[in-house]
């Protein structure tokens, strides 16, 4: 835990907050009021059920709220920064004539590099967090914040692709981008957060070894989103790559997910004192680990 | 003799000690994976600036590297067509020849050509109930500016058989014409369902706009009558045969003309 990071964190989220949200708003009733309308409910109860759900993992920290809210804030403030830095790399695709990688490189690179660097400022702010699998939720929840924003925005975009209504377009995006890839960033984010949260807190890693942690879980994370993202020419290939991209990540997830609630659960048995020692959920956690 | 002192070369393993401190009648480690974890990387002051530096690096590097490479100028013969569906239609310029534009990849759903002073954008529609309103909400949707939802009700779309054609502005002031092509898009060519939109959108969309309707299957008589009608002007935008003369590549005259009768409208 640092000061200095803890006062980065509350000043970025204060400064990029208010513009996620302004963006989303202004975007929305310039496009389609009517697509706000149904997909601001829809992403918002979309967000209450997975916070709800990842409560139940014993990897949630007991950071208290302040973490909840730089978590899902900072996935908002993830999603106003890339707004304003991801279109030179769409130029240069353009320029370089990378047509099929265009929403790969536009798309993951600015968006993977912030949401990470948010990750990793959060990991650093709050004492309760050193372990991996605090990162792999911490990434969860910022995935999970810029997700519901990206998800509204999309609903009033997707307002317009119906050749009917606002409404119907707006319903059928909102429901698609939850259903078809459920929980994509959550899943990139959670997965260079593990990663991430390993290279800073293992204290058996040499420098070395601590960079090529953090740099080889991210570009897992990276190249994941790169392989979802890709548009080939080949309309096999373009179903093709969210076959690999799901195959590999969600299996991958699961697997962290269930290692990392494991291991959580033996290690507030072991250290309740440095948790919360009346926290009902330490007490269960200690006697499921004394059984 | 027991074998369970330290050894005279170097410090026992944590484990072999914690065992060993065990069988020695000492507590058992309260953790028995001590030391795995700190707390985060010290002094973090060094941690913060590594952060700062990266992300700026990472997140500055397209922006230096596409400014320092040149623009790419590889334009591309314009063909109608649309993601999923099997329109391929070409489109000449007045005096024959291939119009070309610039591409880019920021359609909707299909190709975007970028030509000097309009951008041309399309998109396949299918299971629409009411085309008037689907050809005015699919310029809608093209309109790289945006546009009024209440300009895109279906009022003003006139058809000829079955082609469409819709004038009205974006956000920006800026012409913007719909056009649309019913069937031959389907898989099956007799299908007669799927709608073709492209849209035309910039100040000098009325100069490409024609080429398109007249790639569509239309009467160049009929896209010039609609056009006079929505500007109110008849001269030169609806000159009687002005279409037979090779209309300017970026008629000004002509975009103001509309532009300002826009305004008034």
């Amino acid at each position: 835990m640092s000061t200095r990071f803890r006062i980065t964190m509350w000043v970025l989220l204060l400064i990029f907050l208010p513009i996620g949200l302004l963006a989303a708003v202004a975007n929305g009733l310039l496009v389609s009021p009517v697509g706000l309308a149904i997909g601001t409910p829809i992403g918002l109860a979309y967000g209450v059920v997975v916070v709800v759900l990842f409560r139940l993992l014993a990897q949630w920290p007991f950071a208290g709220w302040k973490w909840v809210v730089a978590c899902l804030g900072g996935g908002v403030g993830c999603c106003a920064l890339v707004l304003l830095v991801g279109h030179p790399m769409m130029m240069l695709t353009e320029k370089l004539g990378w047509d099929a990688a265009a929403m790969s490189l536009g798309g993951a690179y600015p968006e993977e590099i912030v949401k990470a660097t948010c990750v990793v400022i959060i990991l650093l702010s709050f004492r309760e967090l050193d372990r991996p699998w605090h990162g792999f939720i911490t990434g969860a929840m910022v995935g999970l914040g810029f997700e519901v924003l990206e998800n509204i925005m999309y609903s009033a975009m997707g307002a317009l692709l119906s050749p009917n209504s606002d409404a119907a377009g707006s319903f059928l995006v909102a429901l698609v981008r939850i259903v078809a890839g459920p929980g994509l960033h959550i899943m990139f984010t959670s997965i260079a957060g593990w990663g991430l949260a390993l290279a800073l807190f293992n204290a058996r890693l040499t420098s070395l070894q601590r960079w090529g942690t953090a740099v080889g879980w991210f570009a897992i994370s990276f190249g994941l989103h790169f392989t979802w993202n890709l548009l080939p020419e080949s309309e096999f290939w373009q179903y093709g790559t969210f076959v690999v991209a799901g195959a590999i990540g969600y299996p991958l997830w699961i697997w962290l997910a269930v290692k990392g609630h494991r291991e959580a659960k033996r290690d507030i048995a072991r250290r309740q004192q440095w948790h919360a020692p009346r926290n009902p959920r330490v007490a269960r956690y200690a006697a499921a680990v004394a059984q | 003799m027991t074998t369970h002192n330290v050894p005279e070369s170097g410090r026992p393993s944590r484990p072999e000690h914690d065992a060993g401190a065990a069988r020695w009648g000492y507590p058992a480690p309260s953790d028995p994976i001590p030391r795995q974890w700190r707390p985060g990387p010290t002094p973090a002051r060094r941690a913060w600036w590594w952060l700062a530096i990266l992300a700026a690096v990472l997140l500055a590097a397209p922006a230096v590297l596409a400014a320092a490479l040149p623009a790419r100028h590889d334009p591309e013969d314009v063909v109608l067509t649309a993601d999923g569906y099997e329109w391929e239609i070409p489109v000449h310029k007045d005096r024959g020849g291939p119009l070309r534009c610039e591409t880019t990849n920021e359609s909707m759903a299909g190709t975007l050509y970028d030509c000097p002073g309009a951008q041309l954008d399309m998109i396949g529609q299918e299971r629409y109930e009411d085309r008037s309103r689907t050809l005015a909400r699919s310029l809608r949707l093209l309109a790289p500016t945006g546009m009024s939802a209440k300009k895109a009700t279906g009022e003003g779309v006139r058809w000829y058989g079955e082609l469409g054609v819709f004038f009205t502005t974006d956000n920006l002031g800026a012409p913007a014409i719909g056009l649309g092509k019913i069937g031959g898009g389907g898989e099956d060519p007799q299908d007669p369902e799927p709608l073709l939109v492209v849209a035309v959108v910039g100040d000098a969309a009325p100069a490409y706009a024609p080429l398109v309707w007249q790639a569509l299957g239309g009467e160049p008589d009929d896209f010039y009558r609609e056009l006079g009608a929505w500007s109110g002007l008849c001269d030169p935008a609806c000159h009687p045969g002005a279409h037979d003369d090779p209309y300017p590549q970026y008629p000004e005259d002509v975009t103001d003309l509309l532009r300002q009768s826009a305004q008034e409208v």
